[in-house]
């Protein structure tokens, strides 16, 4: 059967935009062939004579070339080297070859020709519309039955195996008019904004400029005085010396966001061998441009013909098979059919004939003809069926024969089936435009009654939509309409307005004329074993469609999530439009009454590399350090701890400890010898301002109009709903000038909370804010007898306990350099912070540690970590916002009621007297003490107020907060929230265990340290 | 203690003074590309009424006026001395490596009787200068200004992100035909980060591409 299908020779002899001077060996599924420069892997696999390409995503049957570009449903497979460095659902269309391409098919095992998920085709009967849905309403465990065997048959290619090693670029532009799509009305509307001055930006997916002027016979079409090819090139390289224009080709618009914001997806290397990939290239590059005007000039997409066995390969759009021949040199095949509804599609027959091969027949649905079309086909003896159409083919993993019958006036069938052999049926059911970037602008679209589709309608942002796109069809009507757009977006950008110059095109190209559609294709096979495919991607029929309707879906959004149809990497590109008219159709309703389905971004799938761009590995993250950090990290063992971007030693491990020992270790010695830690980190913010004292008293709780210059106090942040926000100590500088310190993570939320505060609620203070964190490193020094060891640092304050007070600040020196130092405290210990410029802050800490015996020092000085400090804090039942508060605590919640003042109002007070926040059985923190005093409760635990735990649900008093093993107390303390916490002291509750037993805990007061000195533990 | 780092040694005589990016040396790349921090230079953050700013020409100011024009600086006519516009009511004043608490002092003084607050944010944050053809691209690849030679002129300041960095971008203003030099004024702690975005940002151009220091145990 079809002896034309020939194998070789489908390259024409001359023309195309290919290089024939370098031709290009890869391999596709293991089979090596050739190809030249300027090929897509597409039109190199055709002029080899191969087809198909693929298998489909659900029944496994042989999918084969249909368009010629990004619109392609279902000709996709696996592209790369290896495992990891593979990419699954690549086009073949949109991939161009280079030296060594390996390519493979996807979707199919053991191979392509021979698979056995064709078995998916066999019993397609029982794989209907809703099938998924279907189980998960079946009887009970049907999807739990049929989960593993959907899962495994699904999905599209194979994943990378391990992390991409590309590397990939992301970047931003601003323009004054981008420009999408550059065949000749993009071309024209990027030339006329260029030579207004504006700054422009011209896009083309493919690999060249020139749109659809690309596949028409060389020659055909002048420019002005000159052949299009020519022209173009004299317009590019204009737009490429003006400095204020960038031209991209292999890049796609892929969405168009709010605020005339649009991605575009560049692929820098794609095409190029990997010997020619220079290193320092990103694959692929994003552009994040901000446009002022964007024109859209995407073009028109061709519609196929929806009839029953439409899906083998070898059926292709009538556009597609005319690129491949004009652009690429490419017979895709050598006795063709051309199917059509509309006079574009005789143009291929023409070209094709041309070029060499054969026209078994034109049929064409239309009785009415015109004459001049007639006339020049039957002048090339072309066989003509007008009212006729293609009822059936034949073949099976490519096109052997059409089926052609005659269509009676009520569009039924009204002959016997002539069958005509061919390797190729080329169909048109006439042009749409692409609209998917408007729609996703929220432009407006209507339904155009003579194109039979939608086009741009009213645009929702600065957007002009051109050319094909815009419906216009005819070339110079592109021209006419890209140069006007152009010229007007530079001046809607503020450019002068100056009349472009008329580009007169000379054409002989054939627009569709008059459609005539028909939804499908009547077939003479019961309706049962019709197989019309609308997508052919997701392997819908018209069969799936009709089964959706019946079972009550009418929205078309419904259809489409119910069939699949329009899903898919392709997003129906080509489907769509026949998807909505053959439900218009079913329905007995007008297509723009059924409507379309969403456009949504992406247009077409981007790498998640490229969307990640130059962000990812170590410059994924900032990550903040102290001016100590050289010396922390130097340490022999030390382990880290991430506290909001910073990171903190979490505890300096000595040599044969754990991290449990290390952090014992660390938390004794800040009681008995002399504990260092870093706290440069803490939050700090200059407030300065002649109402900085009000301004404290509104966003504290307490009262600070008698803090004297000199002293600091401890304060508690709330939100306005009265729940603790942050917390730190503020010291006095003077009395309009205050230094406020806040939680390491909560800095810059305390900042933003301030500033809103003086900004919008009371303009009327005058209170400046600064942020000063990272001006000064901090050095806390911390235990008993730790005064001798500031004595010895300082120049020229005596640190004395006595005199220099608890919460008092002092500006001292240490060898001349100004160093602040505060009398606080968060372990309860005498403590000192030296506050140095953070440039200093390495040498402060080398000095103090200079002075440890281990140096030849005099101090037994230990450095600590935060997970000591934490204990530490504990031990003395200080709070830690964000640990033992969830953003539902109040301050009496806490415990902390004499932080509260009695009168004046603050950010919260109000809402402290809410029926909820002042009912008395809200959960309060309080210390807990295990029976056994070793066990050390998990964080998080539930507390219960039974031994057992009794039947579900059980009932939760509260949950524990922190939770640690004491080496100061020689025995484990927890903190949690306890629902009537603290009028519980004393009493005996239940800590929940995961597989044991509850664990009595006793309820204490949070400050441990006088716990235990009162005895109580 | 790891003795190896010359910058952990025990301290010996006077102070030492380090750097945010002390351990980076500056990179080049294609056509006089060069990345470098400018270290230690002074740095006061002024917040002062809008109303009065304009009429306020302090003498420790030399001569500079504190712009008033969004996204403006004025800069002395030596050169050592620049005041930065960053908000309505807030500026920065660049200065000489130090000479910031001279004068902080002075300011203190002749401010006297205003609202007005003056914070020393000289190590809070770190200059890093890019100089070169390129660098309005290499910046266009971090930053969402518009980069444009229309759009960003010489002595312009424009806070941004760069990746996850707050920072300002400030073109210096340069003779006329030098090449152009952007000041990126960054968080101490992030400059590192920041720094080797930017040598991975300007990878095409030629420079190489350093990692931020990194390598912390963080699992116990």
């Amino acid at each position: 059967m079809a002896a034309s299908r020939q194998k070789t020779g489908l390259r024409t002899q001359q023309g195309g935009r290919i290089n024939r001077d370098k031709p290009v060996s890869f391999t596709f599924d293991g089979k090596t062939y050739q190809g030249f420069e300027g090929d897509t892997l597409a039109s190199a696999l055709l002029a080899n004579g191969q087809h198909m390409v693929a298998r489909s995503f659900k029944y496994h049957r042989p999918r084969g070339i249909v368009a010629a570009g990004a619109e392609d449903p279902a000709a996709i497979v696996q592209i790369g080297p290896d495992a990891v460095e593979t990419d699954p659902n690549t086009r073949v269309t949109e991939q161009e070859i280079f030296e060594g391409l390996r390519a493979s098919a996807q979707n199919c095992w053991p191979s392509l020709s021979f698979d056995i998920g064709i078995a998916n085709d066999v019993f397609s009967d029982f794989f209907p519309a809703g099938f998924y849905y279907k189980t998960f309403m079946g009887p009970p465990l049907s999807w739990m039955r049929f989960e593993p065997f959907i899962r495994k048959a699904a999905g599209l290619g194979v994943a990378p195996t391990d992390r991409d090693p590309e590397q990939y670029d992301s970047t931003n532009r601003h323009a004054d008019v981008l420009v999408v799509g550059a065949g000749p009305a993009g071309l024209a509307a990027a030339k006329a904004a260029a030579d207004a001055g504006a700054r422009v930006i011209l896009v083309d997916e493919t690999n060249a400029i020139g749109g659809a002027l690309l596949s028409e016979p060389e020659g055909s079409v002048s420019l002005g005085s000159k052949p299009a090819d020519v022209a173009i090139q004299k317009m590019v390289d204009e737009l490429h010396a003006n400095p204020d224009v960038t031209v991209l080709t292999r890049t796609t618009a892929f969405g168009y966001y709010g605020d005339n914001f649009v991605g575009l997806w560049e692929r820098v290397t794609d095409h190029l061998a990997p010997t020619d990939r220079v290193t320092h290239m990103p694959r692929q590059r994003v552009w994040r441009v901000r446009a002022k005007q964007v024109i859209l000039a995407t073009g028109a997409l061709e519609r196929p013909m929806v009839f029953d066995g439409n899906d083998r390969p070898g059926i292709m759009l009538a556009g597609a098979v005319r690129t491949f021949l004009n652009r690429y040199g490419v017979l895709c095949g050598r006795m063709a059919v051309i199917f059509a509804n509309n006079d574009s599609a005789w143009a291929t027959a023409f070209d094709l004939q041309d070029a060499g091969a054969q026209i078994a027949a034109i049929v064409d649905i239309r009785r009415n003809l015109s004459g001049a079309l007639l006339q020049k086909a039957a002048h090339r003896g072309i066989p003509i069926h007008a009212g006729s159409a293609i009822v059936g083919t034949k073949g099976r993993s490519h096109v052997a024969a059409a089926g052609i019958r005659v269509l009676d006036a009520s569009g039924m069938i009204s002959s016997k089936a002539n069958w005509i052999e061919c390797d190729l049926i080329a169909n048109s059911c006439g042009w749409a435009p692409n609209v998917a970037l408007f729609s996703q602008s929220r432009g407006k679209l209507f339904y155009d009654d003579d194109l039979k589709a939608f086009r741009p309608g009213a645009s929702w942002q600065q957007e002009r939509s051109v050319g094909a796109a815009n419906g216009a069809y005819d070339l110079q009507d592109c021209l006419d309409e890209g140069r006007n757009a152009g010229a007007a977006a530079a001046a809607d950008a503020g450019f002068k307005k100056r009349i472009p110059r008329v580009l007169k095109a000379s054409h002989t190209m054939l627009v569709q004329r008059d459609l005539q559609i028909m939804p499908q294709i009547p077939s003479p096979k019961a309706a049962k074993k019709v197989r019309a495919f609308i997508d052919l991607q997701d392997d819908v029929t018209t069969k799936d469609i009709k089964i959706a309707i019946q079972e009550g879906l009418h929205s078309v959004e419904h259809i489409k999530r119910y069939t699949t149809t329009g899903m898919g990497t392709d997003q129906g590109k080509i489907a769509n439009l026949n998807a909505f008219a053959f439900i218009a159709d079913h329905l007995g309703k007008s297509v723009p009454d059924v409507g379309v389905t969403t456009f949504r971004q992406p247009y077409k799938p981007v790498t998640m590399g490229a969307l990640a761009g130059q962000h990812v590995g170590a410059h994924f993250m900032p990550r903040r350090t102290t001016a100590m950090h050289p010396w922390h990290k130097a340490q022999r063992d030390v382990v880290f701890e991430p506290v909001g971007d910073w990171l903190r030693p979490r505890a300096f491990l000595r040599e044969g400890e754990d991290f449990h020992q290390a952090v014992q270790r660390e938390t004794k010695a800040a009681r008995t010898g002399i504990g260092v830690l870093d706290a440069s980190t803490l939050g700090k913010i200059d407030v300065r301002g002649p109402d900085a004292r009000e301004f404290l008293n509104r966003i504290y709780t307490n009262a600070w109009s008698k803090l004297a210059p000199g002293k600091c106090r401890y304060g508690l942040m709330l939100k306005e709903d009265g729940m603790v926000m942050d917390d730190g100590v503020t010291a006095c500088l003077a009395d309009d000038h205050f230094h406020m310190t806040t939680t390491t993570g909560g800095a810059a939320n305390v900042l933003g909370h301030l500033e809103d505060y003086l900004q919008t609620e009371w303009p009327d203070l005058k209170v400046y804010l600064t942020t000063t964190t990272e001006q000064t490193a901090v050095a806390s020094i911390c235990g008993p007898g730790c005064d001798r060891l500031v004595a010895d640092l300082l120049d020229d304050v005596d640190p004395d306990p006595e005199t220099f007070k608890f919460m008092d600040w002092r500006d001292a020196h240490i060898q001349g350099i100004p160093v602040r130092v505060f009398r606080i405290s968060f372990t309860g210990e005498l403590s000192y912070e030296i506050n140095i410029d953070a440039s200093y802050g390495l040498w402060l800490w080398k000095k103090i540690f200079a002075l440890a015996d281990s140096e030849g020092g005099t101090y037994d000085i230990t450095p600590y970590g935060t997970e000591a400090m934490h204990v530490l804090r504990a031990e003395k039942g200080f709070i830690i916002v964000g640990q033992d508060t969830d953003g539902t605590a109040t301050p009496f919640d806490l415990g902390m009621n004499w932080i509260v003042k009695k009168s004046g109002d603050f950010v919260g007070r109000r809402s402290l007297s809410r029926s909820d926040t002042s009912r008395d059985d809200r959960k309060q923190l309080v210390g807990l003490v295990t029976e056994q005093p070793d066990f050390v409760l998990m964080e998080g635990t539930q507390i219960i107020g039974s031994k057992d735990e009794g039947a579900v649900p059980v009932v939760m008093l509260g949950h524990v907060t922190s939770s640690y093993f004491s080496p100061n107390l020689g025995r484990s303390i927890a903190m949690a929230m306890v629902e009537r916490g603290q009028g519980r002291a004393g009493e005996t509750l239940y800590a929940s265990r995961k597989g044991e037993a509850p664990m009595a805990v006793r309820v204490v007061g949070t400050d441990f340290l006088k716990e235990r000195s009162d005895g109580t533990i | 203690m790891a003795q190896s780092d010359p910058t952990l040694k025990p301290p010996q005589g006077r102070p030492e003074r380090l750097s945010a990016l002390a351990h980076r040396a500056p990179l080049s790349g294609d056509e006089g590309l060069t990345m470098q921090e400018a270290a230690h230079l002074g740095k006061l953050v002024l917040r002062l009424d809008e109303s009065v700013a304009g009429t306020i020409v302090p003498d420790a100011l030399n001569g500079v006026h504190l712009p008033t024009l969004p996204c403006c600086s004025d800069t002395s006519a030596t050169g050592t001395l620049s005041v930065l516009w960053l908000g309505p009511d807030e500026w920065m004043i660049v200065s000489e490596a130090g000479t910031e608490q001279t004068l902080q002092t002075e300011l203190e003084l002749q401010l006297k009787g205003q609202h007005f607050q003056l914070s020393n944010v000289t190590d809070y944050y770190v200059c890093i200068d890019i100089t070169g053809p390129q660098t309005r691209e290499i910046l266009m690849n971090l930053t969402t200004l518009d980069m444009h030679r229309r759009s960003f002129e010489a002595g312009q300041v424009k806070g941004s992100i760069l990746g996850h960095a707050n920072a300002f971008v400030w073109q210096l203003h340069t003779d006329t035909g030098a090449t152009e030099t952007f000041r990126l004024i960054v968080r101490s702690s992030m400059a590192d980060y920041l720094w080797c975005l930017i040598s991975r940002s300007a990878r095409l151009f030629g420079m190489a591409e350093e990692t931020p220091l990194s390598g912390e145990r963080l699992v116990i």
